[in-house]
């Protein structure tokens, strides 16, 4: 971590979800990062009850995880990279200017609290939003590594003792990745999966441990697949193309640079032999 | 003789249906009418006088429903013509106060030119419906236009709900063909957000292509043997076409782009904030200041002092930065078509809002550019992607991942702890609105008149603009009381549809605001094209 420049640590700390860096010196960002990796992977901010692990006697199976192939990534000049975070930033930030009615600083003004109504007041109670008609429980991919889980229990559901898991499908196998406790009826979660995985697909379940210790299912939502960061291994003889040409095209193409704007820690592999 | 390659300029033009009618004016409505000032109209100037002139070119526009729905709507043209006529009025006082000022005296007179020729032509030539000035630009062969979402929903986060892509699209497809007499070929996937699957239903509306991120092409399976410079045929059938980097961060990058440089108008200095004078107060909305529009400064630098603004250095600098723009492609193209066997489509997209509203020389750059592409080299020729999919057409097959072109290229924009929140109740309200579709196949009367509105109020419910604005922090109570207020509709006229018992004093309240989409059709809530 002493080779790399500060440019380099910050975006490390970035991508690992550190706060507060900014300000600080090279020796103290790198024993920052150092102590991140040090600790167990942290979840994202918690808007739900906090993950407890997983207990009792499972039926499932476990299955070992594979390691993903050596990638290769092909080097990008420092001076490129660092000005990659910023383009994704800038593209957004012109895209909001269309919305942009006052120079930043001058605060907001809510058009409802100026505008003079020339129409009677429908007296809508815009703060009271319909209650779920039954319970829900749903994934959505985020991003590489993350995905968001929602549930939403008719009121009176016991929420006792509730847990929600996600699971990862491989073949018949159903591997636990991760477990949370519910304390509410209505809320949310992003589990992290970690980006270096290709985790198939992916189950969410909501239900409670029996007194066996089995894992009873309430509510089951599947199939949610976390789209890769990485380019395809495969070639197609008809389009073929060799993987010195497609790596050069790839970086050519703005595959590399493109890759670190989005913040990915690495957006190209090479075919495993 | 046959060019190299290929340029696709794809401008993507939308805002989020805004209109107030039970308001005497509007903050947010300003949204438009400022587009209409520096983008579209400056837009249809340009694209008009290259046809005049016998230029060839081709351009590619996605005009999206709910845009097309304001600018064919009575009420926001008569509104835009009180805001050009408010300005005009402050233009001429603007001119007495600076009339000792040679440095931004200029500039005002620069300003009652543009707007007073705007204003003419937005009456005698656009007949105040500036769509119909894009469709004879289209009817003429010079540009494609390609639709969008009907209120801009973003797939990946709605297609939980299949009947809502559905709807999106049908709303989408039936827009199209109302205002511009033809079925659309192409779509600009809102945000260019896509999810695998969705090329099958865009193959069921009929549409041959759609847009991609570079990583949607780079990253797509089997490996893209021409990486993003020729399109890929998707698994259903709809072509895929790859954004090319090197074109977008030329125009987009704060650093190393175009729109920075210290000659162009500087966007955040306005005389609503800087000039303190009655004719200036008349422009605020009730007494809070907004952008006017008029700003007279240059950009200068990375400080905070801005000097005038001084248009006939800016224009010079545009013709510079189109020739600069066009040495590269050039470039670009010489290397791609050396080394394939077919010819190379770089394909260029870009808000069309950028050009004009945030870098006010955009028209003009684009303009040289177009010039200087069909005049002084033959290397590269602009092409629109449904005329390369004519004529060039035998695509490779693979699949393109999951991806947008939001900033981290996924979905984290639109699904992030500022926005998560609304998820649950667009799909609880999309799977009752389906379930509403199944009950009554054939409404009519007031059932009807219930479930069309609960329909619209669903799809403006939808649009991605609300999460956007929230996660960007521009207005985000507006977008917060938009959403809510389209959910607390669609339940009110779901439940009417429910039960039986209509309020049909509000009903027509709502309807005559959220008034978008007359020929709406509940029915397009299924899991098949509603005809």
């Amino acid at each position: 971590m002493d080779k790399k420049t500060l440019d380099e640590l910050r975006r490390l700390a970035r991508a690992a979800g550190l706060r507060g860096y900014s300000g600080l010196r090279k020796k103290q960002l790198i024993e920052l990062l150092t102590k991140q990796k040090a600790s167990s992977p942290a979840a994202s901010t918690p808007k739900a009850a906090k993950p407890t692990p997983a207990r009792g006697k499972s039926a499932l199976r476990t299955t070992t995880v594979r390691q993903p192939a050596q990638k290769t990534v092909p080097q990008v000049p420092a001076a490129t990279a660092a000005s990659a975070e910023h383009l994704a930033n800038t593209e957004q930030h012109i895209e909001s200017a269309k919305f942009e009615m006052a120079p930043p600083g001058s605060g907001h003004v809510s058009s409802a609290s100026i505008a003079v109504s020339i129409a009677p007041d429908l007296h809508e109670d815009i703060e009271t939003l319909p209650a779920p008609s039954e319970s829900v429980l749903c994934l959505l991919p985020q991003k590489p590594g993350v995905v968001h889980a929602y549930w939403a229990l008719q009121s009176g559901a016991p929420i006792k003792e509730l847990r929600l898991r996600l699971c990862r499908m491989s073949g018949n196998a159903i591997e636990l990745m991760s477990e949370i406790e519910i304390a509410n009826s209505r809320g949310h979660w992003y589990f992290q999966v970690g980006e270096s995985q290709q985790p198939g697909s992916l189950v969410a379940q909501l239900g409670s441990y029996d007194a066996s210790g089995a894992f009873v299912t309430a509510i089951r939502r599947g199939v949610a697949r976390i789209p890769s960061l990485y380019a395809s291994a495969q070639t197609d003889r008809r389009w073929w193309i060799s993987d010195d040409e497609f790596r050069e095209m790839y970086v050519r193409a703005g595959g590399v640079t493109r890759g670190e704007q989005l913040l990915w820690p690495g957006s190209f592999s090479s075919r495993q032999r | 003789m046959d060019p190299k390659g290929y340029l696709a300029l794809v401008l993507h033009a939308h805002l989020p249906f805004v209109r107030h009618p039970e308001h005497e004016r509007f903050l947010e409505e300003d949204w438009f009418f400022e587009a209409l000032t520096e983008t579209y109209l400056p837009l249809l100037d340009v694209f008009e006088r290259l046809a005049h002139d016998g230029i060839h070119f081709r351009v590619t526009m996605s005009l999206t429903p709910t845009l097309l729905s304001m600018m064919t709507d009575p009420l926001l043209q008569a509104r835009y013509l009180r805001y050009l006529d408010e300005r005009i009025e402050a233009l001429a006082h603007e001119r007495q106060r600076t009339a000792h000022d040679p440095y931004f005296h200029p500039v005002t007179r620069f300003y009652t030119d543009l707007y007073t020729r705007l204003r003419q032509r937005f009456i005698e030539h656009d007949r105040m419906d500036v769509s119909q000035s894009f469709r004879r630009l289209m009817e003429a062969g010079h540009l494609d236009i390609i639709t969008c979402g009907a209120t801009h929903g973003y797939f990946p986060l709605l297609a939980v709900n299949e009947e809502s892509i559905y709807a999106q699209l049908s709303m989408a497809v039936r827009t199209h063909e109302r205002i511009l007499g033809r079925r659309p070929r192409g779509i600009w996937l809102p945000e260019c957000g896509y999810k695998p699957g969705v090329d099958r239903i865009l193959k069921e509306f009929g549409i041959d292509y759609f847009l991609l991120d570079s990583h949607g092409l780079l990253n797509a399976d089997p490996r893209p043997k021409y990486g993003v410079h020729r399109p890929v045929r998707t698994p259903a059938g709809p072509a895929a076409f790859g954004r090319d980097y090197e074109s977008s961060k030329q125009v987009w990058s704060a650093d190393e782009g175009y729109p920075g440089d210290p000659q162009y108008r500087e966007f955040y200095r306005d005389a609503g904030f800087d000039v303190e004078a009655p004719h200036i107060e008349k422009l605020r909305h009730a007494g809070v200041r907004t952008f006017t529009g008029l700003k007279y400064h240059r950009i200068t630098g990375k400080t905070d002092w801005k000097e005038p603004y001084h248009p006939g250095w800016a224009r010079d600098r545009a013709a510079e930065h189109a020739g600069h723009f066009l040495f590269n492609r050039q470039q670009q193209v010489n290397w791609l078509s050396s080394s394939f066997d077919r010819p190379p489509v770089v394909v260029a997209p870009y808000d069309a809002e950028l050009f004009g509203h945030w870098w006010f020389e955009g028209p003009q750059w684009i303009d040289f550019l177009l010039r200087k592409l069909a005049c002084d080299q033959q290397d590269i020729r602009t092409i629109t992607p449904s005329e390369y999919l004519d004529r060039f057409g035998d695509l490779q097959s693979a699949a393109p991942p999951e991806c947008s072109w939001g900033a981290g290229g996924f979905h984290e924009v639109w699904l992030n702890g500022s926005n998560d929140w609304i998820y649950p109740y667009l799909h609880a309200a999309a799977e009752r609105m389906s379930a509403l579709v199944q009950r009554f196949p054939d409404a009519d009367g007031s059932l009807r008149w219930a479930l069309d509105q609960s329909a619209r109020e669903l799809l403006l419910a939808q649009s991605s603009d609300w999460a956007f604005i929230m996660k960007t922090a521009t207005s985000v109570d507006y977008a917060v009381r938009r959403f809510r207020t389209h959910l607390h509709r669609f339940d009110r006229c779901a439940t009417m549809a429910e039960s039986g018992h209509y309020d049909e004093g509000y009903l027509r309240e709502i309807t005559a605001r959220d008034s978008l989409f007359p020929d709406m059709d509940y029915r397009i809530f299924q899991t098949r094209p509603h005809r």
